[in-house]
């Protein structure tokens, strides 16, 4: 028998790198999406190139136009362009789910590090006050600093952030123990690596990883959050084309006209639907399930 | 008797994390402070400063900081959470005049949403098909999509198109199935994926394999073992969810004109109504607090190994 | 008539087939044993018979019969009503195979009230019954227990008792002792040969050739699902016919392959007698203490690792022997007394007066992959050990070609991730990484337990080279007696936290002083000698207990 035969059959160590059979195995759904993101971003950067309607533009001639050619998501009750205000609309909803989840995610991150790596009563102290906070249902931590901060698209974006915080600190928290525990961050010890060095070379890398991952599906609850403020009128002012602001003015002429609530509604799920699919597709790919 | 000790040791621990978010609270109060004035006169320049002196005095802002603190933890102690700028009565009052109706909402949407999950679980875990990646794309989109899209579209649907349900929320309990639809299932989604991985993990445990040779049938086992396991994260959900609901049907409350804790938060949110903002919170918080200690409870009912070795 | 007889019997998943032709029966009374490494096809195997092979399964034979049914005609329903019923079926590991929310008396009268209809009372009567049958005590208490409040040998016990609760004629498991500890081991295998001798007849699934040596009347040897050799354990232990059968016992370490190579291809010369030893310790500790609570996992030890020497530390889990290698390692420090290296402090050293000192002492782990950061390839791995031993970037690439060829590794493996690796190929990249630093003491803390045989054979013949080549001492801990038989000079015996037993190899295990000592090398299963076959012949009994049901057509 050769020493190493029996270890050599391996499937996977033998499999060739493939680029093209690799992009073959990508989910639909997940190709779907990403052209999804990518309208909803020319939509954010460029609104005029898709819609070139003024979203702001009253025409109460117009009002209340069902969806036709001229108006393929028909007007509101002061005649505006539906069309064109859910286009517009992509750039408040995209810049304050994505500014949000950045400014939660670096502030978790830098507080979770913290208090894992500092471990004892600095661990104890900064826990303690996190699960104080996560005492209070995400949406209302936001309405209750909304209510301090006073109302505006900025003051949502910083209220959303400031909500999500002490979630994406617990988890950098557990996930820097766990590493810090870890058998190969024992194993650099036992080389003689510096504890400050591995919490560099092993520990940050391996929690920013999976971070990075869980922020993508943290940009859909943020979007939804920030819908939900706008709803409420504790977001931007009207005539602002927001997606949840818009569902709110448009909700007393229902019954005439279902497209008013429809439209921006699509987007908004489409919207969240492409980014959790897109975040869950990374996060199965960092767990090595796909 | 070991019970009884480690539940007077939660409620302790409980008391505890009240007392830090009542003093988070009265701490970030501090930072931005709030005038009982400009909130009952507005703007209005009238006042005299006597008066102001006056009414600043009855909520007892004369005070230096630490008075104020500690008149606030001891009246908190004691259950009283303040009185309203606006509307002059006791914060308790307001929260017990509006809480029924969002208790009732809370408590439909969650046992509507666990008994769908239950049944999503059980007949789907473990079995790839279309019942399941269609249950699975619905999940996706319940979780994705804006609670209040939801509600308008029942409401634009089911009311006005077709004119199955009421419009209005005082018509009895047919005004109450299009907001529990709406929010059971946005907690259907959340509770139903969670739920099936972890029925999904569990059918593939050898003690699974084991039940299977015995000659269970597939349904006993599903029934009987693997359904156990699924009823940790249910109960971590729907007692997290429910507490959420309280503070976070807001949505679904305005969506349909209902009244309910939403409704008073927004209105003392946005008329700048601090005592009862601060009384919500805390309310709240005590919920969350409550919840928690009865999700432990129910941790140990369900898995002996959570329970305190009595070998 | 046969119990069973299965004649060229084949399971194929997708992609692969995992039995192709087996054929072999069951008689009552009697014990076939299935042996092979993972990925023979066994486990497959004693799934298929009892007609839970898997959905994606394609299971044929051109005869598989259970007394009279035909099981290649069984419906979903009549093959419920074989299950539990005809065929009682036990896994390894009572924790995990025993639902952990369910009392065990429960899961027993589940196994029992799935097939025989008896009022409430009488339920719970047979329940006691038969978890006494078993041998456990206090049954009236046990019955209310849930799974993780038992000892492993007491739920093996238990998961026994729900495998034969409704008195099945056959019965079979699959690696029903590899989570146990030797001594516990010896018992499940005692009551195993009790069921048999009443009549049950058995098929055993294992691993290990010690194991089902002394129990089986008739051993299948499967390797990739073919089987290689079959016959009486006489015949297969005396006069091996197969090549693989051959390299398979060969391997196996024990006392009579000390000094020897395991894995056969290198031919079985003896080697030269391991070196003389220098007179200072490369190692010493003095009464170390370290408690966990009010418990004391280390109590008192006093080790001496002479320099040059293998020295082997045997216990049972839970016995210490870990945290004492975290305490020699010094990544825990003990609560009282103190370890020296090379006479000199270490253990007291503080952490950064102890780090120029750390690549003299090196650790083989368990777990190789999880001594890797997830995100690093072979090359990452050995690259920070260099960057660490002080070696200048422009060397790194010799030496860790150098390095890969002492380990049996080649340079095609450094781009690859651990993960791509087999179980063997891991550990030997842990092994690579711990040369690196140029260690004098190798600390090996169950380095093969989580390997087949044959991959066990290769590492521990590539860790005795090794300890030639570079003159390496070694503390090898291990809860296998014969592994440690094999690999060691001295051997001391931990037990509770304490040593009970030190000595040269040789001595200890002719001669144990220690009570649990003498207990534990009883226990341990051997493949007995020729000689011992005809007592045993002799012994063998065939008669039928009563209380078997025959099983209905």
């Amino acid at each position: 028998m050769n020493p190493s035969s029996s270890e050599l059959i391996d499937p996977a160590a033998k499999s060739p790198a493939r680029p093209l059979s690799a992009w073959r195995r990508i989910p639909i759904g997940v190709v779907l999406a990403t052209f999804v993101v990518a309208f909803l971003v020319l939509c954010a950067l460029f609104p005029t190139l898709i819609a070139p309607k003024d979203p702001y533009q009253l025409s109460l001639l117009h009002s209340l136009r069902a969806p036709s050619p001229e108006f393929p998501f028909g007007t509101d009750q002061l005649g505006r362009d539906i069309f064109s205000r859910v286009v517009h609309g992509a750039s408040y909803s995209l810049s304050i789910g994505i500014g949000a989840t950045l400014i939660a995610v670096t502030v978790g991150l830098l507080v979770g590090l913290i208090a894992g790596s500092a471990g004892g009563a600095v661990d104890l102290a900064f826990m303690r006050i996190i699960d104080v906070l996560l005492a209070f249902p995400a949406l209302f931590m936001s309405m209750a600093v909304v209510a301090l901060i006073g109302k505006g698209s900025m003051n949502v974006l910083l209220a959303i952030a400031i909500a999500e915080i002490p979630r994406y600190a617990r988890i950098v928290r557990s996930q820097v123990l766990v590493v810090r525990q870890s058998g190969y961050v024992e194993a650099a010890l036992i080389l003689g690596q510096r504890r400050s060095v591995t919490l560099i070379k092993h520990v940050l890398p391996n929690t920013i990883g999976p971070l990075i991952v869980l922020s993508t599906l943290g940009i859909g609850s943020a979007i939804l959050s920030s819908a939900a403020l706008s709803y409420l009128g504790l977001g931007p002012k009207p005539p602002t084309p927001e997606w949840g602001l818009m569902l709110a003015e448009g909700q007393g002429y229902l019954r005439k006209a279902w497209w008013i609530g429809v439209f921006p509604g699509i987007f908004a799920t489409l919207t969240v639907v492409s980014t959790t699919i897109l975040g869950r597709y990374l996060k199965a790919l960092s767990d090595g399930r796909a | 008797m070991h019970i009884a000790r480690e539940l007077f040791i939660r409620i302790l621990a409980g008391a505890a994390v009240l007392w830090a978010a009542a003093s988070l609270a009265f701490a970030v109060l501090q930072l931005f402070p709030s005038d009982p004035v400009q909130v009952i006169y507005g703007a209005d320049s009238s006042v005299t400063p006597e008066l102001r002196a006056a009414i600043r005095a009855d909520f007892g802002l004369d005070q230096p900081v630490l008075v104020q603190y500690q008149r606030f933890v001891t009246r908190i102690a004691q259950g009283d959470l303040g009185i309203s700028y606006q509307q002059r009565r006791t914060v308790a009052s307001i929260i017990g005049s509006e809480i029924g109706s969002t208790l009732t909402l809370a408590s439909l949407a969650v046992l509507a949403a666990v008994a769908m999950a239950f049944l999503a679980s059980l007949l789907t875990a473990g079995r790839p098909g279309l019942l399941r990646r269609a249950l699975s794309s619905f999940e996706l989109l319940s979780v994705s999509t804006p609670v209040l899209w939801v509600g308008i579209l029942l409401l634009t649907f089911f009311s006005f198109q077709w004119q199955l349900f009421p419009v209005v929320a005082d018509a009895g309990w047919r005004s109450l199935v299009l907001p529990v639809a709406t929010l059971s299932i946005a907690v259907f989604g959340s509770l139903s994926q969670v739920m099936r991985e972890e029925m999904d993990r569990a059918l593939e445990q050898p003690f699974i394999l084991t039940a299977r040779t015995r000659g269970l049938s597939e349904w006993a086992i599903r029934w009987k073992h693997a359904l156990g396991h699924a009823l940790i994260p249910a109960i971590t959900i729907s007692t997290e969810t429910f507490g959420g609901l309280l503070a976070g049907s807001i949505v679904t409350e305005q969506v349909f004109g209902r009244p309910g804790l939403g409704r008073i938060t927004l209105e003392a949110i946005t008329n700048h109504d601090i005592p009862v903002v601060m009384g919500i919170v805390l309310f709240v918080a005590f919920v969350f607090v409550a919840l928690n200690i009865l999700a432990d409870l129910l941790y140990r009912l369900v898995d002996p190994r959570l329970r305190v070795s009595s070998r | 008539m046969s119990l069973l007889t299965v004649e060229d019997l084949k399971v194929s998943f997708p992609g692969t087939d995992a039995v192709r032709g087996l054929s072999f029966s069951v008689d009552a009374g009697q014990c076939v044993a299935i042996v092979g490494e993972s990925g023979s096809g066994k486990s497959v195997t004693a799934r298929a018979l009892v007609g839970l092979a898997g959905d994606n399964a394609a299971v044929t034979a051109k005869s598989l019969r259970l007394g009279e049914k035909d099981l290649l005609r069984l419906s979903p329903s009549q093959w419920r009503s074989v299950r539990g019923r005809d065929v009682g079926f036990v896994l390894q590991d009572a924790l995990v195979s025993l639902d952990p929310l369910k009392t065990i008396g429960s899961e027993i009268a589940e196994a029992l009230t799935q097939h025989v209809s008896l009022p409430h009372v009488q339920v719970r009567q047979k329940v006691i019954d038969l978890l006494s049958s078993v041998g456990i005590p206090d049954p009236q208490e046990r019955i209310g227990q849930f799974a993780h409040q038992l000892s492993g040998g007491l739920r093996q016990r238990a998961l026994i008792a729900s495998a034969i609760a409704a008195s099945p004629a056959l019965l079979i498991a699959d690696e029903p002792t590899t989570a146990l500890d030797v001594i516990v081991q010896a018992q499940v295998l005692d009551l195993l040969r009790d069921m048999k001798a009443k009549g049950t007849g058995l098929i055993l699934i294992s691993h290990d050739l010690a194991v089902v040596a002394s129990l089986a009347d008739h051993i299948i040897v499967l390797k990739d699902g073919v089987v290689v050799e079959t016959g009486t354990p006489e015949r297969i232990f005396t006069d091996p016919q197969a090549d693989y059968t051959r390299a398979l016992l060969a391997a196996i370490p024990s006392a009579s392959t000390r000094g020897k190579k395991l894995a056969l291809d290198t031919s079985s010369q003896a080697l030269s007698e391991p070196s003389p030893r220098a007179d200072k310790p490369a190692l010493e500790a003095t009464s170390l203490i370290k408690r966990l609570g009010k418990r004391l996992v280390v109590d008192r030890v006093s080790i001496e690792l002479r320099t040059g020497e293998t020295l082997g530390l045997v216990g049972a889990s839970g016995s210490g022997k870990t945290t004492l290698a975290r305490l020699l390692l010094a990544l825990q420090s003990p609560d009282e007394g103190e370890v020296l290296l090379k006479g000199a402090l270490w253990s007291r050293l503080t952490e950064s007066e102890r780090r120029r000192l750390r690549p003299r002492i090196q650790l083989v782990s368990q777990d190789p992959l999880g001594s890797f950061d997830p995100r690093y390839r072979v090359i990452d791995i050995i690259a920070e050990a260099l960057e660490l031993a002080g070696l200048p970037k422009n060397a790194w690439n010799a030496r860790a070609t150098e390095l890969m060829a002492w380990v049996g590794l080649s340079d095609q493996h450094l781009p690859r991730r651990p993960r791509q690796l087999s179980g063997g190929q891991r550990q030997r990249v842990a092994i690579a990484r711990a040369l690196a630093m140029e260690p004098e003491i190798l600390i090996c803390d169950e380095p093969v337990s989580a390997l087949d045989v044959s991959t066990q054979a290769q590492v521990l013949d590539l860790l005795d080279d090794l300890k030639k080549k570079l003159g390496l001492t070694i503390l090898f801990i291990s809860h296998d007696l014969g592994v440690i038989h094999h690999v060691s000079d001295r051997v001391l015996v931990m037990h509770a936290g304490r040593i009970v037993e030190e000595g040269p190899v040789e001595e200890v295990f002719a001669n144990p002083r220690d009570a649990y000592t003498r207990d534990l090398f009883a226990a341990i299963p051997r493949i007995p000698e020729a000689s011992a076959f005809r007592q045993h012949n002799l012994s063998r009994s065939n008669h039928v207990g009563s209380d078997i049901r025959p099983i209905s057509a």
